[in-house]
């Protein structure tokens, strides 16, 4: 599985792809996890501090839907939608190595939100094809000392 | 597999607790999140069965600045400790980074702890990696409990290999032992990542 490495230019890429799916589609915001479930690229307005949690959640619900497929003989599968009353969710397979998560409103239409989803998906995956290893941070102090606030 | 974005300056570690069904990973996760100061953690999410079982997994981010000039980040997850979730167990390991292997002390339970750590042992190699090459502690818990075995009897069960991993005694119901456990895998992964970085 691929270790991703995002540069500043990487990260424009990519957010100015996500921001366009996200005008286009009316979708509130759309975030881009690994299958391992760290985020990668958070756009839109809305769940800042729930991006680490959703991308645990989505890493495993897509693994766990994939296997389910993979159970009832679906091979070539790639998109998950939900729909609640208020929101609706989308996860769609980037490649082989992450996941594109979106959280839409009433006045998005699902149809058009996996349509610019799969649009999305390509540009995407050919951005990560370029992404590669890089090599850059360097520290000697790797100790991290996590204090507790009560005993 | 650390994921470094640099336009955020954050890189984020992937930190799993694994063990026998009942050993006391949640616990850990549950201590942790009690004694950080709010700034340090997100919410911690349970995904449990109705009898407080781990059915997939439990997960709590954590936030320090272990490397000069980026926000470092720990994902914590647990596995479900029950024989029958091996497939989800393989989920959570995915892309992990290090791992904390919780042995229950008591000595009714070494079998379990053994199976446990076999079955680590071959999900680990399913995704082309070793216990040997992890970054790896275990945590020898329920020290508290009068069947306790001794911990060389442990160490001779649980840490024979060619690679002698860290070990710590700890009570995670009482908190012993937890975060100590915590800081030491911390200081393990970042090591690692280090080591790699300066040697690629």
């Amino acid at each position: 599985m691929m270790a991703y490495e995002l540069t500043q230019p990487d990260c424009d890429l990519l957010t100015a792809e996500l921001q366009t799916l996200l005008d286009l589609s009316d979708a509130a915001v759309a975030i881009l996890c690994d299958r391992g479930g760290s985020v990668l690229i958070k756009e839109g307005v809305g769940f800042d501090d729930e991006q680490e949690l959703l991308a645990a959640l989505v890493a495993g619900s897509y693994a766990a839907t994939r296997e389910l497929a993979g159970v009832v003989g679906e091979r070539d599968f790639d998109s998950i939608v939900h729909q609640g009353k208020g929101n609706g969710l989308l996860m769609h397979a980037i490649g082989s190595d992450v996941v594109l998560f979106i959280v839409f409103g009433q006045d998005a239409s699902p149809g058009l939100v996996k349509m610019y989803a799969d649009r999305a998906s390509r540009n995407l995956e050919s951005i990560f094809d370029e992404i590669s290893h890089r090599v850059a941070v360097v520290s000697r102090d790797v100790t991290a000392t996590f204090q507790t606030h009560k005993h | 597999m650390a994921m470094v974005n640099y336009a955020k300056k954050e890189i984020q570690f992937k930190i799993v607790y694994y063990g026998p069904g009942m050993c006391g990973k949640t616990t850990n996760l549950q201590i942790v999140h009690d004694r950080l100061p709010e700034e340090a953690k997100g919410k911690m999410s349970s995904l449990a069965t109705s009898q407080d079982r781990t059915l997939f997994f439990d997960f709590m981010p954590l936030k320090t600045d272990a490397i000069e000039g980026f926000t470092t980040k720990f994902m914590m997850y647990t596995v479900p400790g029950q024989v029958k979730y091996n497939s989800t167990r393989k989920l959570v390991l995915r892309s992990c980074d290090g791992i904390v292997f919780v042995a229950d002390s008591s000595l009714a339970k070494m079998p379990e702890n053994l199976e446990s750590l076999q079955n680590l042992e071959e999900n680990l190699r399913d995704q082309n990696d070793t216990i040997a090459k992890m970054p790896l502690i275990l945590q020898y818990n329920k020290r508290d409990l009068p069947d306790a075995s001794p911990v060389e009897y442990l160490d001779f069960l649980l840490n024979k290999g060619p690679i002698r991993h860290p070990t710590i005694e700890a009570a995670a119901f009482k908190g012993d032992g937890v975060i100590e456990s915590l800081n030491a895998i911390a200081k393990l992964v970042l090591q690692d990542f280090l080591d790699k970085r300066n040697n690629s």
